[in-house]
């Protein structure tokens, strides 16, 4: 289970692969995300879910993390959607149109 | 905006937008709760709310409240189309843009400069989900060629009309974003706070993958608008001048149709078109679906006609126009008084003349009446603001709580109403916030887990109740105590003598809080004390009673309206005032010989004791620095009253002809009070004189008293003098009363009051008083005394050395005292006897002995400290003197005991 910032918990199902970093996508999270990620999707047939519940902020780095898993989703023909996103992060999101490339559904209150 | 627009149409506009806004809130609750069950009604009547004003707002031109309704119309346009279904996070986002149209709309002028970009986000989000283009595009290319864009053509319309350039920005994410120490976020609302953001976009095909993304400075496009010139543009988006490229602007023009406004011509403008009409763009979506509510569709039809219907029954009128109209109204009736005072009892004197005057009464009384009734308005236009607010609370505090209303048709002054505002909205809150627990927590203790917050408004007594209660989990007044000795409002010692009401009421205290921590909602220890601060600048008073675990309610009690209210004429010092009779608890009357039991001292200063209570005393003459004015009981005069005390009944002068304890009974010198009511406190004030109940118009005051604080207004009497009107919390200020001490004060003096009463019924004892010889007294206390009865000396027998009589068909023997104690004998040949009966406790059986006496004195109440007899004898319980005669008490109970008990 993941319990320190920078985590990755990883719960596969037969709906989805579903990635929950633990805490914020800023630069002192990426390196570790950015292995686990790699680990995770290594194999995957299935759509890929990046969970931020546990995410409030988001820096350049955690964009480019975001992007970059897209782009492995998109290469490997596999879907990917981002759920769970805080009030901040997706208001970075629409502002940077992501939403034309990928599912984002905001966190429920 | 357009230049022809005249304000009083824009002015109109704004009425008729607030309105809608208002009308449609419940509206969108009911679609929230509804869902999909919503009655088509209720979503065509938001949806046609939003459309009109969408349409006004494009017909004067007002920007952003044309984009931000157009916005919220596509939203709606979906729903109504059954294609999105609405969910609270919807709903979320269209109640933030309502507020944002109502922000606008509260400084229409200014509406364009107030930021909407986040909702236009958050609403265009939704569209984009939906598959919705938000509007036609045109195409943009930088100057000199460069790549085409397309941009949504009533953004750039929109920003061409407030003059701005429109720019290319090229940002890099780490180089211009990290390397500057900001965020995406940050760098964003930089941008966002010195212009518009048209579009943007990252260049995602710069990315090949996961692998080595990190390294990868990613760049983000921005197609921005802004007034300022290329230079200072980039130094505000904090990017290098090469980055940033203006666009072909006069392409631009010319793609979105829009003409130069440094080059147009007011005469130019279009045509004025009716409020609600053809907006002036109305961009057809691009996605092929038809203008949300297309000019003279049926529905559209149906409202203009319902619209017209109802114009010819109402009237739009401004307040200003209704406030004159008031103040007028009130001069009138003034006029009308002093005229009935000046014609007095001639009124018979010319013919018809008394009719005339009859006649001008009642339509003076009327007319005031009716346009008084213009201003007044339903309580409901502020409890409906209470749905929508608890809605969004439940959802940020993830509880959950339902408002149920009775009495929103309750009728108060439109001002009155506008202020209440303020005070509701923060009890309110406090409800929702500390009052109702969470869903588990109400569970846990049995409750509904839904907790009720119940508003209720209802006239008694020519005043407006308004009454605020949750069942939630009530206050308790220990916590509440020891909050507010922390804080300092009180000490232990107050404390201690406070009931649970009274402490429970310590939240309206200034600085008090319960709050662990300050919140976005509450814990500041502000909203309690501005409840009652301002509701008592409203002439009301507010107080709060509470039952840990089951709830707490808190109570308002308003006048209708503050331009005429009833008060009380009081006069002081040969001069009159009036008192609001919202302020006035009761009067009293404290007789000249009462003054020295009801009137003492605590702390130098005089107070009023009152059923138990103290009241703190303030001579108005005093406070108001008025010479105070004594009527000389014998010859009537005025002089100025030196007396310090008020029990001083000393005259003020010398040679007075009553003595002094005829001053103390002469009515002249007795004290009016008027006890007011100040918050939960209490207080009198002693005037000279009472006069009248009167309905008095309320003038404000000239800018010169603004800073006398005791005063609250000045009103005109019907023989045209013009008298202050007195303002209970000032004037409590002005005298300095501290009613926290007294009310201490006042329950250490009740118990020490109560102990010595106590003391006194010991003390007290109600006893007969008789002879057995000539010159001893005796007494027997009464409740030991079954009997007494009269006996001839030839009724008793002797048998042996004992004497007895016939009882009840008894013999009942008898004692005599001489011969149980050291006293003188009957003197011999008394004919007439009496026999005290004594009281058998607690049995049916005949008493023991009866005892022999000569005299029967009195029977009485007296006051008496026993003191022990040399004497000695059975029931013997000591002396005391009685009547000016050394008297010995005895208990006639243990002395015929005594005496049966060695009887054979």
């Amino acid at each position: 289970m993941a319990t320190k910032p920078g985590a990755l918990k990883v719960q596969k199902s037969e709906e989805a692969l579903r990635l929950s970093p633990r805490g914020d996508l800023v630069a002192s999270t990426v390196e570790s995300l950015r292995s686990g990620m790699l680990k995770a999707i290594d194999g995957a047939q299935g759509p890929v879910v990046l969970d931020l519940g546990t995410a409030r902020q988001i820096d350049s780095l955690g964009i480019t993390l975001t992007l970059g898993l897209f782009k492995s989703c998109q290469k490997k023909g596999i879907g990917f959607s981002v759920e769970g996103v805080s009030p901040d992060i997706l208001r970075v999101f629409r502002l940077f149109n992501l939403t034309r490339f990928f599912p984002i559904e905001e966190a429920a209150k | 905006m357009s230049s022809f627009a005249d304000e009083s149409i824009i002015s109109d506009f704004v009425a008729e937008s607030r309105e809608h806004l208002s009308s449609i809130e419940p509206d969108l609750l009911a679609m929230e709760q509804d869902g999909a069950a919503a009655v088509g009604e209720v979503i065509n009547r938001v949806f046609r709310a939003i459309h009109s004003i969408k349409g006004g707002a494009g017909f004067f031109a007002f920007e952003n409240l044309k984009r931000l309704s157009h916005a919220m119309e596509s939203v709606l346009m979906q729903v109504r189309d059954g294609k999105l279904s609405v969910t609270p996070a919807i709903m979320d986002v269209v109640f933030g843009a309502l507020d944002r149209l109502r922000a606008m709309l509260d400084d229409i002028q200014s509406s364009d400069s107030v930021p909407c970009e986040k909702e236009l986000e958050a609403l265009k989000g939704i569209l984009d989900r939906q598959g919705v283009a938000t509007g036609k595009t045109v195409k943009a290319k930088t100057k000199g060629g460069g790549p085409l864009f397309d941009l949504d053509a009533e953004g750039v319309r929109s920003a061409l009309r407030r003059g701005m350039t429109l720019y290319h920005a090229i940002a890099y994410l780490h180089r211009d974003v990290r390397d500057q120490g900001l965020t995406p976020l940050a760098f964003l609302n930089n941008a966002l706070s010195v212009g518009t953001c048209l579009d943007a976009f990252i260049d995602v095909m710069a990315i090949a993958d996961l692998e080595g993304c990190l390294e990868q400075d990613l760049p983000v496009t921005l197609l921005f608008g802004t007034v300022l010139e290329p230079e200072l543009a980039a130094l505000a988006l904090k990017l290098p001048p090469s980055q940033l490229k203006p666009l072909d602007m006069d392409a631009l023009k010319k793609s979105a149709k829009v003409a130069d406004p440094k080059k147009a011509d007011p005469l130019q403008a279009p045509e004025p078109q009716p409020v609600g009409g053809t907006p002036e763009f109305s961009p057809v979506p691009a996605a092929g679906g038809a203008d949300p509510a297309p000019e003279g569709s049926p529905e559209e039809k149906s409202a203009s006609k319902a619209s017209r219907e109802a114009g010819s029954e109402t009237l739009r009128v401004r307040v200003e126009l209704l406030t004159n109209l008031m103040n007028l109204a009130g001069e009138l009736v003034l006029g009308r008084n002093q005229l009935m005072l000046a014609v007095g009892d001639r009124r018979r004197d010319i013919p018809g003349l008394n009719g005339i005057l009859q006649n001008l009464n009642q339509v003076t009384t009327e007319m005031q009446e009716g346009i008084m009734q213009t201003r007044m308005q339903p309580i409901g236009m502020v409890f409906s603001r209470f749905p929508r607010i608890i809605r969004d609370m439940s959802r940020q505090l993830a509880k959950q709580i339902e408002v149920q209303i009775q009495g929103a048709e309750v009728e108060m002054d439109k001002s009155i109403v506008e202020l209440l505002t303020d005070p509701l909205t923060h009890i309110i809150r406090n409800c929702a916030d500390h009052a109702i627990e969470d869903p588990a927590e109400r569970r846990s203790k049995g409750k509904n887990p839904t907790g009720t917050i119940y508003l209720d408004a209802y006239h008694e007594g020519g005043q407006v109740n308004i009454v605020i209660r949750d069942d939630g989990r009530g206050i308790d007044p220990k916590k509440v105590g020891a909050k507010a000795v922390t804080k300092g409002l009180i000490t232990q010692a107050q404390l201690a003598e406070m009931s649970e009401r009274e402490i429970v009421n310590l939240v309206f205290a200034p600085g008090f809080s319960m709050a662990e921590k300050i919140s976005d909602i509450s814990g500041r220890g502000v909203g309690m004390d501005v409840v009652r601060t301002n509701t008592e600048k409203l002439g009301g008073h507010v107080e709060m009673e509470s039952v840990v675990g089951q709830g707490t309610t808190v109570r308002l009690q308003l006048p209708l309206t503050l331009a005429i209210i009833p008060s009380m004429i009081v006069g002081v010092s040969n001069q009159r005032f009036a008192i609001p009779q919202v302020n006035v608890v009761e009067f009293v009357w404290v007789k000249a010989s009462e003054v020295r039991t009801k009137v003492e001292r605590v702390q130098g200063a005089e107070v009023l004791r009152l059923r138990d209570q103290l009241l703190p005393l303030v001579r108005l003459a005093d406070a108001l620095d008025l010479p105070r004015i004594y009527v000389d009981p014998d010859s009537g005069e005025a002089a100025e009253d030196r007396r310090q005390s008020l029990a001083d009944r000393r005259g003020p002068g010398e040679g007075k002809s009553l003595r002094a304890e005829d001053r103390r009974k002469d009515w002249r010198s007795d004290y009016n009070v008027v006890v007011l009511r100040q918050g939960p406190n209490q207080f009198g004030v002693i005037v000279d004189e009472l006069f009248d109940i009167e309905e008095i118009v309320v003038k404000p005051l000239s800018s010169f008293l603004h800073d006398t604080k005791c005063f609250s207004g000045a009103t005109i009497l019907g023989d045209g003098r013009v008298i202050m009107i007195l303002d209970a919390s000032g004037l409590s200020n002005l005298a300095g009363l501290h009613f926290t001490d007294l009310q201490a004060e006042g329950k250490k003096r009740a118990e020490k009051e109560l102990e010595a009463r106590a003391l006194k019924a010991s003390r007290l004892r109600s006893v007969i008083l008789f002879k057995a010889a000539v010159g001893e007294h005796f007494a027997v206390p009464q409740d030991k005394v079954q009997r007494l009865e009269r006996i001839q000396a030839g009724a008793i027998e002797r048998v042996g050395d004992r004497e007895y009589i016939d009882y009840r068909g008894e013999g009942l023997p008898l004692i005599r005292l001489d011969g149980v104690m050291e006293v003188s004998p009957i003197a011999p040949g008394t004919e007439e006897l009496y026999v005290i009966i004594p009281k058998v406790l607690g049995s049916e059986s005949p008493p023991p002995a009866g005892i022999l006496i000569s005299t029967i004195l009195d029977a009485v109440d007296v006051e008496v400290d026993l003191k022990p007899v040399e004497i000695k004898g059975p029931g013997l319980l000591g002396s005391a003197m009685v009547q000016d005669h050394l008297t010995l008490f005895l208990d006639p109970v243990a002395l015929a005991g005594s005496a049966a008990g060695v009887a054979p």
